[in-house]
């Protein structure tokens, strides 16, 4: 139990092993989704988007919670800085993604499609900031800012794990600091470009903090999960404790409730201002199956985990941990088509068959990427500050 | 002072030179070393049983005592008269009430977050500030409640807000968020009257055990509910206030978010936005901080507290203030973005003329209250200095008090039509109304550091090494 991590044969945890799966099942994924593109283009690239979104807010919300973890530097998430950079790092290939969304932009976005622009005139009105050009630039920006964050902290990790200066650790901090907010402002601003424009005359101030939120929300579920796998290895049996689990369950327990505080708060305003200009997009979104979604949301993105979350045995297990956050990232898909598909279907489309090979598609070459940059080092962060308190359960439950 | 008999163990250690630590790097204490449990209650226990009252303090409540006249002549007029003395007009139905209310409703959420939230996130630094900052909510609390019940004009029907059964079978609009908000302001008084009783209970206690006259000792007896200290009692009070904490947490959250409903759910431009709710929480976890630390800068210094409101909990509630005031600030801004975006001529409107209407000056004055003071809160210099950190936090006093000005009349005073455009201005009355609700907390404030600990005795004890000599033994065995 007290063995210093260096004294310990290097963990073999597997992960490795999974790379190579990951990679066949996306390039699969992307050839099937691609015979979508070869007989119906622009459903192919609407299709394309939610399974793009799903995986992306795992990767954004990855940086957000790194910055995070770096300004508080608490307990809870030593353990998950690895995956996060790891996971952080993927985020220059959501360019690559991105490429069916530049190629199909005016069949995703209205506001992009000239012949509809035409006879509009709010929406000429918009092409000042809803135009081709501006969503590429902003994107690339966004990108730009992404990568730019995610490599310095990197630099600055590698760093301390050499020197362990106090100076190096500031600094990350303060790039850190910085990071949150800009990760905050971007994925504010990328989420009216990407998901609220779909429904370009629809606006809403709450949009940006719940799609930031939802990014958090991800993030946690995935490196929970991906504990919860690393659980039964044997490098990593001794070492993780219900305690780290515990912590990590009422993260995503909060995370739960902010995601139905926002979006519960953004339905009860809508609904009770009864302005014709908002109304239509919930107006959409509780009829036909998209209401059996919305049910489901309510039940299972919301009340299923809350009360699960709320429970500590449940948070202690890896096992029933591991099923709440399965729980959580399938109704985040679910919460993500539901955000998108109303705006181009009445109900689910025929090619929604696309969507899903898209989802594994993407999902494959992200977990081989994701993989790739966790391959090669220690799970467990051994060298940084914290490391031994994190690891010792009783540091965790003496204060709980 | 009674340091100098105990054996300064912290001396015997190499000092931070000697280790060659960048002084930046040494985290500061939660409590001034060479302090021990006599320490502790003996200083803090003396304010309220042995020391001489100062004179200050006197002079304190004098004053405080005289702007409490003023209100009370404020209202008995505003009886007599009516709402009519207020500058409440055609279209800007709602003044400075409101606004006051929201101001004094935003103050006391520092009080709950600090003792429920950070509770419950285990931050120790809590500790010493907890009692004050819960105190803090109450009194600010009540200056909140006198506004909407003396603004319904006929405050002797105001029961009528409460759901009761009646044989006229007359019931409150349930639909409204202002019969929420008497829920919700209820509720948050009641929880937070409970739980800081609660968390004083072993406190008087020890007051009583130490008072030296009877009639003090069976006051203070009286409220401490015959509390000896006995393990049950231990084991059922850390119980109580735990779930006491978690039933408090959701209500930091509701009472704000019901606040901003108030406003949100009219189809107002300025009022109509859907991120109401977390940015009025931020906003009011924001001017509580702010509040927090207007009283404790002063507070610690006049009674000598330093060695227990330390550098790390001026600095950490400015990490706070700093944290909320980029919530706001993001809020400020994010206005701006989605109203241009919009393409809503209203919404556009909105803006411009808040930014070069009459009011613009008030607009401008709180970009530099609440946008650009925090941001000095980035630099540890200003963040662990007193000075500094008063001076941001009476900027953002001012900040919250205008932000919910520019949010409430400059609003409200234009809206779709031009011809019913008007202007609002506070007369004498708003003004002596508010000011005399400053007294009014501060009058309670006053009595409050005077005739109960401040800081939490029993609490603080267990920052000392003394308290953990039992936890090294039982980490040791493992």
């Amino acid at each position: 139990m007290t063995v210093a991590p260096e004294q310990r044969p290097a963990p073999v945890t597997g992960i490795a092993r999974a790379q190579v799966p990951a990679l066949i099942v996306g390039i699969i994924g992307v050839a099937v989704a691609g015979f979508g593109f070869v007989t119906n283009a622009p459903e192919f690239y609407r299709a394309w988007l939610p399974a793009y979104l799903f995986w992306f807010l795992i990767a954004a919300g990855s940086i957000a919670v790194m910055c995070l973890q770096y300004i508080t530097g608490g307990e809870w998430g030593v353990l998950i800085r690895r995956p996060l950079g790891a996971a952080s790092r993927t985020i220059p290939l959501f360019i690559l993604f991105a490429i069916p969304l530049v190629l199909g932009l005016e069949h995703i976005y209205v506001w992009a499609d000239k012949a509809v622009v035409a006879h509009d005139v709010l929406l000429q009105k918009k092409q000042l900031y809803l135009n081709a050009t501006g969503w590429i630039i902003r994107g690339l920006v966004f990108f730009a800012l992404w990568t730019l964050w995610v490599w310095r902290i990197r630099v600055l990790s590698l760093d301390f794990a050499k020197t362990r200066s106090p100076f190096t650790d500031l600094s990350r901090r303060r790039w850190s600091a910085s990071g949150l907010l800009m990760i905050v402002l971007t994925l504010s601003l990328a989420s009216v470009d990407w998901v609220m424009s779909l429904e370009p005359k629809w606006y809403s101030t709450m949009f940006g903090i719940s799609f930031t939120v939802e990014s958090g929300l991800s993030a946690f579920a995935f490196v929970t999960l991906f504990l919860v796998l690393l659980s039964s290895t044997p490098a990593m049996r001794d070492i993780l404790k219900p305690s780290h689990f515990r912590d990590l369950g009422n993260l995503m327990l909060a995370f739960t409730m902010l995601w139905a505080y926002t979006n519960f708060s953004q339905f009860l305003l809508i609904w009770y201002g009864n302005i014709k200009e908002e109304t239509p997009y919930y107006l959409k979104r509780m009829h036909g199956v998209w209401g059996w979604m919305a049910t489901a949301l309510i039940l299972f993105h919301f009340f299923l985990p809350f009360f699960l979350l709320l429970m500590r045995p449940i948070k202690d297990h890896p096992k029933t941990i591991g099923v709440v956050t399965v729980i959580i990232l399938f109704m985040r898909f679910v919460d993500v088509y539901w955000l998108v598909g109303p705006a181009h279907y009445a109900t689910i489309p025929p090619t929604f068959w696309i969507t899903i090979f898209a989802f594994l598609g993407i999902g494959g070459l992200w977990l081989a990427a994701f993989i790739w940059q966790l391959k090669g080092q220690t799970i467990i962060p051994i060298h940084e500050t914290w490391v031994e308190e994190a690891i010792r359960e009783g540091a965790l439950t003496r204060n709980a | 002072m009674a340091t100098k008999d105990t054996t300064p163990v912290h001396e015997l250690r190499p000092t931070t030179q000697e280790l060659r630590i960048p002084e930046r790097f040494i985290p500061t204490p939660t409590i001034e070393p060479g302090h021990n449990f006599a320490t502790i209650t003996d200083h803090i226990s003396t304010i309220v049983l042995r020391r001489k009252t100062p004179f200050g303090w006197f002079f304190g409540l004098l004053i405080s005592l005289g702007l409490v006249g003023l209100l009370t002549f404020t209202i008995s007029f505003l009886i007599g008269k009516g709402v009519g003395i207020f500058g409440i007009n055609h279209p800007v139905g709602w003044g400075m009430d409101i606004i006051n209310f929201v101001w004094w409703i935003g103050i006391g959420h520092a009080g709950t977050l600090i003792s429920a939230i950070l509770l419950l996130l285990r931050q120790q630094w809590r500790t010493s500030i907890n009692r004050f900052a819960e105190a803090m909510t109450l009194f600010a609390v009540a200056s909140a409640g006198l506004y909407p019940a003396l603004h319904t004009g006929r405050p002797w029907y105001d029961w009528w807000m409460f759901p009761y059964p009646n044989t006229m079978g007359l019931w409150p609009q349930f639909r409204s968020p202002l019969m929420w908000d008497v829920f919700a302001v209820s509720t948050y008084a009641t929880v937070s009257a409970l739980f800081w009783y609660v968390g004083l209970i072993p406190d008087l206690a020890t007051l009583r055990d130490r008072a030296t006259k009877l009639w003090v000792k069976r006051i203070y007896g009286a409220f401490a509910l015959g509390w000896r200290g006995s393990a049950k009692h231990w084991y059922r009070y850390e119980y109580a206030y735990l779930l006491l904490a978690g039933l408090s947490t959701p209500l930091v959250l509701s009472v704000h978010t019901i606040v901003s409903f108030d406003f949100a759910v009219a189809q107002l431009p300025g009022w109509h936005a859907t991120f109401f709710p977390p940015y009025f929480v931020a906003g009011a976890v924001f001017a509580g901080f702010a509040m927090v630390l207007t009283l404790a800068i002063p507070a610690r210094k006049f009674f000598k507290l330093e060695d227990f409101i330390t550098t790390k909990h001026l600095e950490n509630m400015g990490k706070v203030m700093l944290a909320t005031g980029l919530i706001v600030a993001y809020a400020y801004a994010m206005e701006w973005f989605y109203g241009l975006y919009s393409g809503n001529v209203f919404e556009i409107y909105m803006l411009k003329n808040r930014a070069l209407g009459p009011y613009k000056h008030m607009y401008a004055a709180l970009w530099i209250c609440n946008g650009l003071a925090p941001q000095l809160m980035w630099f540890k210099k200003c963040r662990t200095s007193p000075f500094w950190l008063f001076i941001t936090a009476m900027f953002v006093n001012v900040g919250m008090w205008l932000e919910r000005f520019v949010i409430i009349p400059a609003s409200l005073h234009r809206d779709f039509l031009v011809s019913s455009w008007g202007m609002y201005h506070g007369t004498k009355w708003d003004w002596s109304m508010f000011i005399g609700s400053i007294g009014l907390f501060f009058a309670l404030l006053f009595l409050f550091v005077r005739f109960l600990p401040m800081i939490s005795i029993f609490e603080m004890r267990t920052l000392v090494p003394e308290a953990h000599v039992h936890a090294h033994a039982e980490g040791e065995e493992h």
